[in-house]
């Protein structure tokens, strides 16, 4: 390694998300086949966990009657299941629901790889597991290798068994510990003849089947393998997040092109084996070269993109009539390393004239990036093709005999006139009209039957297919030609010009909503038109659930522009998409049963509600067609974010401009109060140095600083009313601030005896210490007014909790009502003359304003006492 | 000019729109031998200030033509001639504003004639003596510079490297408000804002120092949200 090393931060990243984000550690108990021992060895494991304290709760174990198993379970609190009714037969499976509200520490789920039934919420179990996960439970679950997606298609042909029930290999990608049951085929054989795998005649058939020898060896080979392959990427990982050189590779990155072809599933499959093997991250690409797809062609493609994203990979649809340049394009842009690609079945003339294959000119621009062709694998589904050919079209082919029916009458009629070479020329129109209209093969028939035709009927010797001069036979071979590649190009014009009008169509479509939500003055007016065309292009109903504003929840009451009115069952399955922020319903992973799919109104940064649709019960959703309506959702939320924000910053703009207009009267106010009292002052003072004016202008004086010090009052408490006042913190000692405040309110604690009582006096606090002193005065100067001279003041200080708590204890009279004490110009019937009755409720004021709170009472021996308690970091000095 | 009582005392400029308060400034004024040239706006102030060279301008913040503030930054592109504002406004953040922009000290109306005697002398003061002598001596304070070294009544006081220059930069302002930026600027640079916090706790330390050692004035004030000061000679 010569160049210095980097780890990529992207990893890093991702990885301290995940550590951060809370979400439960998921270890796979993984063997090579049933009765290796999983469920024994999880089960211990898990009983280890509960005698360590960990709150363990078994969400559900098959114990198959293994006397050794069930006596394991003994001791752990095991949730019931739930029973769902399927057709008369009643199934149990996981209470999911019952778990995630019972939130264990840590759950065991047996057998990841079932299949829950119909009407469960997710389809498979290890959708359940998931969402245990991100509910941040830990989970224990058990796996066989043949479930393991990227090796069903292995699984099959070393056991001729086809594997139904298999687990995504991003779900194995999450798990945070592998653990591997190993156990040797001899060994596993004589359990099974014990009976102690399967009971009774079961463990006979299943002996001479699944479990021959071979096969067994076979699936220990590749557990063993898988397992390998896992610990070497941990290691990776490992040496990655502890920054240690190794030998590096290249990052590789793979890249699939999937087509409609059968094959592609396998093609799939294979990449992600290969790019587990290289450690590298891959991804599929569908291009879309305007070749239009029957029906069933769709569906493939779509299943196929949906399985590479379940196998961990990325997925892309690009459009482009050169699939390999477009291949190309993507791979130049995505770094990619290696293409792969399936071996062409094209015959070698349809080479020739579609200009060579995929193959060959994917090799003629690779460059540096390296090429598979992989052989499709002779398998069950090689058969499927032949059934799934379109079929075929009478009516087409009724036109075609026509249009070569009438040419040939005409030509029949007219061959006198023109000659028989003309006749040549009507043929050729006849493909051309036909190829405006006709599929391509048809065209291609009638083409090749119309020079057969002319060559029959018009070219001497007459009804043979003997041509007698040179010039006819060339004649005939540029007519078939020119006609088969005039009807091939007519019609490759034609569907490409479809599919545009297919891709404008929903341009056009994201373009309408997209004004008429964005544009629209009136949001409900917007968003029914928006509603109109998402229903029109899907000829389905949509339903509307926004966010409530004030709770965050999603409203029950669908939006009046919807067009469907869900059952409440519908509703909650909107309400999981909310929570969960992922689509839902019909078509999708989680709650398949549902009549219609939800998605999720979100962007980046909120969540505003839920879009539903429901379509016909033959309809399907295409990938092209999810894509346009994750789309809408997109740009739907972005509207209703817009709108949301718009009206936020209208109100705090009126916020902002009455807060202003007070702000400026208030500043009037203040400056005309104390104006003239600032000339009284200044004039009082110039009196005294004249002798002899004596007592009168001392109580002249007196009462300019108290009418000065109400006008401060007034002021401060109006002040408060109209903005929060700005909080700075800074490092306090406890004693520095209480006596610091004392001292402020030297004059009316005047006589009166202060005893201040610090429990850790050289403590620091971080806090507004100004808006606190401010709002202690005024409580100390209360104690001093309110109670009579040479009675004593007590102030005591601690921390509680996290929060610093003064109180300030008099031995007055005591509140006459402690809790009217903080209202507004609430004065005390007992208290002296004088004063406005704000001084506490500015107290409050300010202590809210540092988020803490404010008490007062009257204690049993006499006396009031306040109490002001504010949350604070509080740290001892260094020594 | 007119009424000039006597010709060498101070010229102070008062710039206030309220005839009282200019009434009453300039009769507390004269009355302890500074001459007083008043005006009520803005643009005159400034350019009265222009013309007969004030040594300390007293300035209302509120006046009807312009800002006081601004008054006050336009004054400081050519003159560094000592500003006191005097003003009704009594929040930390217009106080600190016009500190921060050249003002020198600060007093709210109404104001105590006494007090603002005092300050109009500390300012003056600094205007005299400059901040750049080498022992600057506050009452029975004296802090040494060249030596880093702070005596009382002759005696040395023991204080950490950052109390002596927290100390040393209210003794060059003796008597007037020093602000929190002024404070963390001159003691460690810019880029200080993380110190703001630990500011009151070095003071507290500063103030116990000096109690201990028996003075008792001058003391360390804290100007709450605004600054501090070392004041009562």
């Amino acid at each position: 390694m010569n160049k210095p090393f980097r780890p990529d931060p992207d990893a890093l990243l991702a990885e301290l998300n995940r550590q951060a984000s809370q979400q439960g550690r998921l270890r796979i108990f993984f063997g090579m086949c049933p009765g290796a021992g999983k469920t024994y060895a999880m089960l211990q494991a898990a009983r280890q966990r509960k005698a360590e304290g960990v709150d363990v709760v078994i969400g559900l174990v098959e114990t198959h009657g293994r006397p050794e198993t069930t006596a394991l379970l003994e001791g752990l609190e095991v949730l019931p299941r739930t029973c769902i009714n399927y057709r008369g037969t009643v199934l149990k499976e996981m209470h999911l629901d019952g778990l995630l509200l019972r939130k264990p520490r840590l759950a065991v789920v047996d057998e990841l790889a079932h299949t829950n039934a119909p009407g469960s919420r997710h389809p498979k179990r290890c959708a359940d597991v998931l969402e245990l996960l991100e509910a941040g439970i830990d989970v224990y679950t058990t796996l066989n290798v043949q479930h393991v997606e990227s090796r069903a298609p292995v699984v099959r042909q070393v056991t001729g068994v086809t594997v139904r029930e298999t687990v995504p290999d991003s779900v194995l990608d999450r798990a945070d510990e592998i653990e591997l049951i190993d156990i040797s085929p001899e060994q596993l054989r004589k359990r099974l003849a014990e009976g102690r795998v399967y009971l009774g005649d079961r463990a006979a058939a299943a002996g001479e089947n699944f479990f021959r020898e071979s096969n067994l060896t076979a699936l220990r080979e590749m557990a063993l393998r898988l397992t390998a392959e896992r610990v070497d990427q941990g290691m990776r990982e490992h040496m990655r997040e502890q920054r240690i050189a190794g030998p590096w590779k290249a990052r590789e990155r793979l890249l699939v092109g999937v087509g409609p072809s059968p094959f592609a599933g396998d093609l799939v499959r294979w990449t992600r084996r290969i790019a587990d093997a290289l450690d590298a991250t891959w991804m599929a690409v569908y291009v879309d070269d305007g070749h239009p797809l029957t029906e069933e062609e769709k569906k493939r493609v779509t299943e196929f993109l949906a399985l590479a994203r379940r196998l961990g990979g990325e997925v892309e649809s690009v459009s482009g009539s050169r699939v390999a340049g477009e291949l190309m394009r993507v791979a130049r842009e995505q770094n990619v390393t290696q293409i792969v690609v399936g071996k062409p079945r094209q015959s070698l003339w349809m080479r020739l004239l579609s200009g060579g294959s995929l193959v060959d000119e994917l090799l003629h621009r690779s460059g540096d990036i390296d090429v598979y062709v992989v052989r499709p694998e002779k398998s069950a589904e090689a058969v499927r093709t032949s059934r799934t050919r379109e079929g075929v079209h009478f009516r087409e082919w009724g036109w075609g005999l026509l249009l070569l029916a009438g040419v040939t009458l005409a030509g029949w009629m007219l061959c006198d006139w023109v000659g028989y070479l003309s006749v040549a020329l009507f043929y050729l129109l006849m493909t051309v009209t036909g190829a405006l209209f006709l599929r391509r093969r048809v065209v291609l028939v009638t083409a090749a039957a119309g020079a057969f035709l002319w060559n029959l009927l018009f070219v001497p010797p007459l009804f043979t297919f003997r041509i007698a001069q040179f010039h006819d036979a060339m004649m005939f071979f540029l007519l078939i030609v020119v006609a088969l590649v005039m009807g091939h190009l007519t019609t490759r014009m034609r569907q490409r010009e479809e599919g545009e009008r297919q891709r404008q169509k929903s341009t056009a479509a994201l373009l309408k909503l997209t004004r008429s939500s964005a544009l629209n003055p009136d949001m409900n007016d917007g968003l029914c038109e928006a509603l109109d065309q998402i229903n029109a292009l899907f000829s389905g109903k949509t339903v509307l659930y926004l966010r409530d504003l004030n709770t965050r929840q999603l409203n029950a009451k669908p939006h009046a522009a919807s067009l469907w009115t869900p059952s409440s069952k519908e509703y909650s399955v909107a309400e999981w998409a909310f929570s969960n922020r992922r689509i839902a319903g019909r078509f999708t992973d989680t709650l398949p049963g549902a009549e219609g799919t939800f998605w999720p109104l979100q962007t980046r940064t909120s969540l505003m509600g839920v879009l539903g649709l429901r379509l016909g019960f033959e309809c399907e959703l295409n990938l092209p067609e999810r894509d346009l309506l994750a789309s809408f959702a997109t740009q739907l939320a972005l509207a209703l974010e817009k709108d949301h924000f718009r009206a936020a910053f209208q109100r705090s703009e009126v916020l902002d401009a009455s807060n202003r207009l007070r702000r400026v009267l208030l500043d009037n106010v203040s400056h005309e109060l104390r104006t003239p009292l600032t000339a009284l002052k200044a004039a009082l003072t110039a009196l005294k140095s004249i002798p002899q004016t004596g007592e009168l202008l001392e109580e002249a004086e007196a009462a300019s600083d108290r009418l000065t010090n109400m006008v401060d009052l007034l002021v401060d408490s109006a002040r408060l009313e109209t903005a929060q006042p700005g909080v700075k913190k800074e490092w306090c000692e406890i004693s520095d601030l209480i006596e610091d405040t004392v001292r402020l309110c030297r004059k009316e604690l005047m006589n009166r005896p202060v005893r201040i009582n610090l429990i850790t006096p050289d403590l620091l606090v971080l806090t507004d210490t100004r808006l606190l002193q401010q709002a202690l005065i005024h409580i100390i100067r209360n104690a001093g007014i309110h109670t009579p001279a040479g009675s004593d003041i007590e102030i005591l200080a601690r921390i509680n909790n996290g929060n610093l708590e003064i109180t300030v204890r008099d031995h007055g009279t005591g509140f006459a009502d402690p809790v009217r004490a903080f209202e507004k110009f609430y004065r005390d019937p007992h208290a002296p003359a004088g004063g406005l009755g704000l001084g506490l409720s500015i107290t409050r004021g300010l202590i809210s304003a540092l988020n803490g709170q404010v008490d007062a009472c009257n204690r049993p021996d006499k006396g009031a006492e306040v109490t002001v308690s504010v949350p604070v970091e509080a740290r001892m000095p260094e020594a | 000019m007119k009424n000039e009582t006597k010709k060498n005392g101070p010229l102070i400029l008062v710039i206030d729109d309220e005839a009282s308060v200019r009434r009453m400034l300039r009769y507390a004024l004269e009355g302890h031998g500074y001459r007083v040239q008043e005006t009520a706006t803005g643009e005159t102030g400034l350019t009265e200030a222009a013309t007969c060279s004030p040594d300390t301008i007293v300035l209302d913040l509120g006046l009807p033509d312009m800002d006081g503030a601004q008054v006050l930054r336009r004054l400081r592109e050519w003159s560094a001639v000592p500003v006191l504002i005097l003003s009704v406004r009594d929040e930390p953040d217009d106080k600190v504003d016009a500190l921060d922009a050249g003002a020198d000290d600060y007093v709210t109306k109404p104001f105590d004639t006494e007090e603002l005697l005092a300050r109009l002398r500390a300012i003056q003061r600094r205007a005299r003596t400059g901040e750049s002598a080498p022992v600057i001596v506050v009452g029975k304070l004296e802090v040494d510079m060249p030596s880093h070294a702070v005596r009382i009544h002759g005696q040395e006081l023991k204080l950490s490297p950052i109390e002596f220059s927290l100390l040393r930069v209210l003794a060059q302002h003796a008597g007037r408000i020093v602000t929190h930026r002024t404070i963390l600027r001159e003691v460690w640079g810019p880029k200080s804002e993380e110190q703001s916090q630990y500011l009151r706790v070095h003071f507290t330390h500063i103030r116990r120092k000096l109690k201990e050692a028996g003075l008792e004035s001058p003391s360390v004030i804290n100007e709450p949200g605004i600054g501090y000061r070392l004041a009562g000679e």
